[in-house]
C-alpha cells in the first residue's frame, strides 16, 4: 500500500454516465477528478453495440456505440480528468476512503466526493433459475455482442431469444453477424416490448416470431444446447439460446457501504440529482434506473454535477429527502427518493405487467393524495414511462414516505 | 508406451481414481489413467457441496466411516501443503422440531462411535449467538468442529498434476470398451485404443458397476441418484459462518447450506434417483425445492441473487457403503459406491488400493519414494491473489487475471476448454456468467490452445 491520494472526486465506472459526470465535474467545478474502470477500455456497454442511435439526446447527434463511447472518453481526457483503466475499487468507507487496486499497485484515495456509476448486467440462466442441461451456446446479450463484434465468432446455427424488449431485438441482428438464424423471441409478458418500427425491421420482415405468455422451462443438451421446452410444452429445435434484457445493476460496491437498496430495482436509493442518504456519495447512470438508453444516463449525469457544486462548495446535502413505495403493478422509480429539489425533475416507471390506457396514477403522502393524472397511453413492461415531478413541491419532509400506485380504468 | 505393459492402470480420473494414480506413482509404479471424459474431474466430482468431511455421522464400523476419517487428515495436510483453498467453518445440525431435537443424541451417540469427540450440543440461544440469520425457530444443535469447507476442483487437479510429474500417464477420452484378463497382462481396450498392464484399479464412479461387471459379472448396480445445488452470489456469504447441516431423518432428506471457499454460500443438495447416467441437468422442481428450503432457513437470501444453478450425479448403489472389493484371481480392484464422501476420503481409499494391489501381489519397487513440489494457485477468497496487487483482471467479478487464464491452459493437466478455465480459475464462474468476459477469456483459451473460438464456443473442444 502506497501513499494516501487525496482528490475531490473518484468516479467508479466509465460508462456514459461516468464519463459524462466526471467530464463535467472537471470542467464546469475545476474538481480534481479521478475516473475508475474496471475494465480495460472506457465506455462502457456502447462500447460493444455496434448500432446506431447512440448520443442523440446529450450530444444532439447520431452515432454508432463505439464512436459515442470514443468520443465521450475523448472529451473526459480533453478536460484532464485522469482516467484509470483496469482498475477495481475493492473496498471503501463512509468517510470515502477508498481502497483501489490497479496498473499492478494497490492504493488509497481519500476523496470528498464518491459517484458509483457502476451500470448495469443482464441476469445470466442461472440468475433467472432457468432449468436443464449446460450445454454449451447459451449467452446474455452482452457476452454474445462482445463474441460476435470483438471476436468475430461464428455462435450456432438456430437460436431462441428470451425476452421482447429492444435489447432483445438487437440481439437477432448480433446473431445474424454471428452466422445464427433467429427461430423465435419469448417473452413472459402478453406482448412484445418494443416499437412498432424497430419490431417490424427486425422480426417481422424475417417472419421471426415473438411467442408471449411463455418462457423456457427447460433447456436441452449436455455437451451442446440441442434444443428448449417451453412453459407451455412447445419444444424448439435450437443450438443457442440468448437471455436478453432483466437488468441488475452493479450494486456490489453500494451494498458494501450499506446505502440503502431499492426493493424493486436492487438499486441504492438516490435523489434524481443521484444523491444517496450517505453525504458525499452519488449514485447515477444505470446503476440506479435499469436499464435505459445511454444518452438519458449521461443526461442525469448533468444532474449530480449541479448537486456536486453544492456539496464541494458548500457541504450542502439533502438531509431531508423520503423515499418513494410503490404498489403493484410498479416495479420501481427512479429516483427513489424525493426531496422538494426534485420538482423539475422527470420521474421514471416501471411495470411488471402491461397497463391499458387511461390509467390513474396517485401520488400519496401520508394517505393524502397529492398529485394524481390520467396516463393516456399503454404502460408498457421492461420500458420506462415518465411522470413529470411538480408535486414534489408539496411533498413534506416529516410525513414520511411517498407512495405512488398505477390504477387500470378498466 | 502404449506397447509397454504398465504396472497399475487406473479406470476414472476424478477424485478417487488421480489420488489412487497420485498414490502408486509416488510410490514408483508405472501407471496409466484412463478416463472417459477430457478432463480430470468431470463426472460426479464437479458437482459437489465442497465439504472436507469428519465423517461424524457416517454409519459407524463401515469402509466409509474409516476412510474419511483417514482421509480427512491426510487431505488437510495436503491441501495446506499444496495451497489448496481451505477453511475451517466447523458445521452446525440445526434441529427445526421437538422430532429432530431427540434425534442429535443419536447423532451425537454416532459421532463417539465414529471415535469423533470434538462436538457440542448447543440450546436454540447459542444457535442465535453463533448464526444469527438463521430463521428463528431453532430448537438446539450439534456444534461440530473438525469440518472444513474445500476448493473441491483444484483437489483432483492437484492429484493428476503430482501423479503426472511422478510418470503417470493420462489417456482421456477414452472410453473402456471390452476387458481381457490374460494369465499376467490385462488388455483394457478402448475407444483411444488399448492399454496393457498388469493390475486393473476400478475407480469409474457412475460407471463403476459397468467395469465391474467387464471382470465378475454382474454383482451391483449404480442408480444415479442427482443433486441439485444453488450457489448465492457473495453478499450471502456473510449471513452464515458454518456449514449448516439437517438433522438426518429417516424418510425426508434436508438440505445444507454451506460457505464456499470462493466466497459464496451453497445450498443443497437434492437426493434424487434418476435412471439416466447423463442425467446431469437441473429441473424446475428440484430448483423450486432448494430454493424454499434456503429461504426457510434463512429467510435474508430472498433477497439476494442467484450465481449458478447445476446438478451432480452420485454414484448410489444397492448398499450405502462403499463397495469395495479384491479380485486376486484378476488382480483387479474395484473401488465403488463411492457416494459423496469421495473428496473426503480420496486420500484414504488411494492407500487402501495401494495396500489391497499389494495384498494381490503387486511388487513393492525398488525406488525410493517421490517427492512433489506442486503449489496450486491461490483460487480461495481468503487467500491473497495476483488481482490483489492491482495485476488487470479479465473475469471482474471473481477477479481472475490474463496470467493465471493462461496458466491454467499451459500447466500440465491443463484446461483444453472454457469448463476446464472454470474448474481452474474461478473465472466465468461469478455472478455475470460470462456478460462481461467471456469474449475475452474465450480469446485467451484459444491462443494458449490453438483452438479456434468457435470450437471453444461449440463445446467440441
Amino acid at each position: 500500500m502506497s501513499e494516501k491520494q487525496n482528490l475531490d472526486v473518484l468516479v467508479v465506472g466509465g460508462g456514459p454516465a461516468g464519463l459524462t459526470c466526471a467530464t463535467k465535474t472537471k470542467s464546469q467545478l475545476n474538481a480534481s477528478t479521478l475516473l475508475a474502470e474496471r475494465a480495460e477500455y472506457f465506455g462502457g456497454t456502447p462500447q460493444s453495440t455496434y448500432h446506431l442511435g447512440f448520443g442523440v439526446r446529450d450530444l444532439h447527434r447520431v452515432m454508432t456505440g463505439p464512436n459515442y463511447a470514443d468520443k465521450l472518453e475523448q472529451r473526459a481526457r480533453n478536460q484532464g480528468v485522469v482516467l484509470k483503466a483496469n482498475t477495481t475499487v475493492l473496498n471503501w468507507t463512509p468517510q470515502l476512503l477508498v481502497d483501489l487496486a490497479g496498473e499492478n499497485a494497490r492504493y488509497e484515495v481519500q476523496a470528498r466526493a464518491i459517484v458509483l456509476a457502476t451500470g448495469v448486467r443482464e441476469r445470466s440462466r442461472h440468475a433467472r433459475l432457468v432449468p436443464g442441461d449446460r450445454g454449451a451456446g447459451v449467452y446474455t446479450t452482452g457476452a454474445l455482442q462482445r463474441l460476435v463484434y470483438q471476436l468475430g465468432a461464428k455462435v450456432g446455427k438456430r437460436a431462441v431469444v428470451v425476452g421482447a424488449e429492444h435489447v432483445s431485438f438487437t440481439a437477432i441482428t448480433t446473431l445474424k453477424h454471428g452466422g445464427c438464424q433467429t427461430v423465435a423471441l419469448i417473452t413472459s409478458d402478453e406482448r412484445d416490448q418494443t416499437f412498432f418500427p424497430l419490431r417490424w425491421f427486425f422480426a417481422s420482415r424475417r417472419r421471426i416470431p415473438v411467442l408471449v405468455n411463455d418462457g423456457i422451462a427447460m433447456i436441452h443438451g449436455t455437451q451442446h444446447v440441442t434444443g428448449v421446452t417451453l412453459n407451455s410444452g412447445k419444444h424448439i429445435e435450437c443450438d443457442t439460446v440468448v437471455f436478453s434484457g432483466d437488468w441488475i445493476p452493479e450494486n456490489e460496491l453500494a451494498r458494501k457501504t450499506n446505502l440503502d437498496i431499492c426493493a424493486g430495482s436492487r438499486a441504492p436509493e438516490v435523489d434524481s440529482f443521484g444523491r444517496t442518504r450517505q453525504p458525499g456519495v452519488f449514485a447515477i447512470g444505470n446503476a440506479v434506473h435499469p436499464a435505459e438508453a445511454s444518452d438519458l444516463c449521461a443526461l442525469n449525469a448533468h444532474r449530480a454535477v449541479d448537486a456536486m457544486r453544492s456539496w464541494l462548495n458548500d457541504g450542502e446535502w439533502s438531509n431531508n429527502a423520503v423515499a418513494v413505495r410503490v404498489q403493484s403493478p410498479l416495479l420501481h422509480t427512479w429516483p427513489s427518493l424525493v426531496t422538494r429539489d426534485d420538482a423539475n425533475a422527470r420521474m421514471l416507471l416501471r411495470v411488471s405487467k402491461f397497463v391499458e390506457p387511461h390509467s390513474r396514477i396517485t401520488v400519496l403522502q401520508a394517505g393524502k393524495t397529492i398529485y394524481s393524472t390520467n396516463h393516456r397511453r399503454t404502460i408498457v413492461t421492461n420500458r420506462s414511462f415518465t411522470l413529470p415531478m411538480r408535486w414534489a413541491n408539496q411533498v413534506d419532509p416529516t410525513l414520511g414516505d411517498v407512495e405512488i400506485a398505477v390504477t387500470s380504468s378498466v | 508406451m502404449r506397447d509397454l505393459v504398465s504396472d497399475v492402470a487406473v479406470i476414472g480420473a476424478g477424485v478417487v481414481g488421480t489420488a489412487v494414480a497420485r498414490e502408486l506413482a509416488r510410490r514408483g509404479y508405472s501407471v496409466n489413467i484412463i478416463e472417459a471424459g477430457n478432463d480430470v474431474g468431470t463426472g460426479t466430482s464437479k458437482a459437489n457441496t465442497a465439504i472436507l468431511h469428519t465423517g461424524f455421522d457416517a454409519t459407524p464400523n463401515t469402509n466409509e466411516s474409516r476412510l474419511v476419517r483417514q482421509g480427512h487428515d491426510l487431505l488437510l495436510e495436503y491441501a495446506t501443503v499444496t495451497g489448496i483453498a481451505i477453511e475451517q467453518t466447523n458445521a452446525l445440525m440445526v434441529a427445526w422440531n421437538d422430532d429432530q431435537l431427540s434425534q442429535l443424541n443419536a447423532v451425537a451417540e454416532k459421532s463417539l462411535q465414529n471415535g469423533h469427540r470434538d462436538f457440542s450440543q448447543i440450546d436454540a440461544s447459542e444457535v442465535v449467538r453463533l448464526e444469527p440469520h438463521l430463521a428463528d425457530n431453532a430448537l438446539g444443535g450439534l456444534l461440530i468442529s473438525g469440518e472444513y469447507i474445500i476448493d473441491p476442483w483444484s483437489v483432483p487437479i492437484a492429484f493428476a498434476r503430482d501423479a503426472s510429474s511422478f510418470g503417470a500417464v493420462f489417456r482421456f477420452k477414452s472410453e473402456v470398451l471390452s476387458i481381457d484378463v490374460g494369465n499376467e497382462v490385462t488388455t483394457i481396450d478402448t475407444s483411444s485404443g488399448p492399454v496393457k498392464t498388469h493390475f486393473v484399479v476400478n475407480a469409474a464412479g457412475l460407471a463403476g458397476a459397468k467395469i465391474d461387471e467387464m471382470f465378475t459379472g454382474n454383482r451391483f448396480t449404480v442408480t444415479p441418484r442427482r443433486g441439485e445445488l444453488i450457489v448465492f452470489d457473495k453478499f450471502a456469504r456473510t449471513l452464515v459462518s458454518h456449514i449448516i447441516l439437517p438433522v438426518p431423518q429417516k424418510h425426508t432428506k434436508g438440505v445444507l447450506l454451506t460457505p464456499t471457499v470462493f466466497g459464496n454460500l451453497m445450498v443443497g443438495p437434492t437426493a434424487d434417483d434418476v435412471e439416466d447416467l447423463t442425467a446431469t441437468g437441473s429441473t424446475q422442481d428440484g430448483v423450486a425445492r432448494v430454493l424454499a428450503a434456503a429461504h426457510r432457513i434463512i429467510p435474508a437470501l430472498r433477497n439476494e441473487e442467484i450465481t449458478a444453478v447445476y446438478a451432480g450425479l452420485r454414484a448410489a448403489t444397492e448398499e450405502s457403503d462403499y463397495r469395495l472389493f479384491t479380485e486376486q484371481q484378476c488382480r483387479y480392484i474395484c473401488l465403488g459406491g463411492i457416494r459423496s464422501t469421495g473428496l473426503s476420503a480420496s486420500m484414504a481409499l488411494a492407500n487402501e488400493a495401494c495396500q489391497r494391489l499389494i495384498d494381490c501381489g503387486l511388487q513393492i519397487p525398488t525406488q525410493s519414494e517421490k517427492v512433489s513440489t506442486l503449489k496450486m494457485p491461490p483460487l480461495g477468497e481468503m487467500q491473497h491473489r495476483p488481482a490483489d496487487d492491482g495485476q488487470a483482471c479479465v473475469c471482474m467479478c471473481e477477479r481472475v487475471t490474463a496470467t493465471e487464464i493462461t496458466n491454467a491452459c499451459n500447466e500440465p493437466i491443463g484446461a483444453i476448454n472454457l469448463e476446464g478455465v472454470r474448474r481452474r480459475t474461478r473465472a466465468l464462474n461469478g455472478k455475470c456468467q460470462g456478460f462481461y468476459c467471456l469474449a475475452n477469456v474465450c480469446e485467451l483459451v484459444s491462443q494458449a490452445n490453438a483452438i479456434p473460438v468457435d470450437d471453444l464456443l461449440s463445446g467440441k473442444s
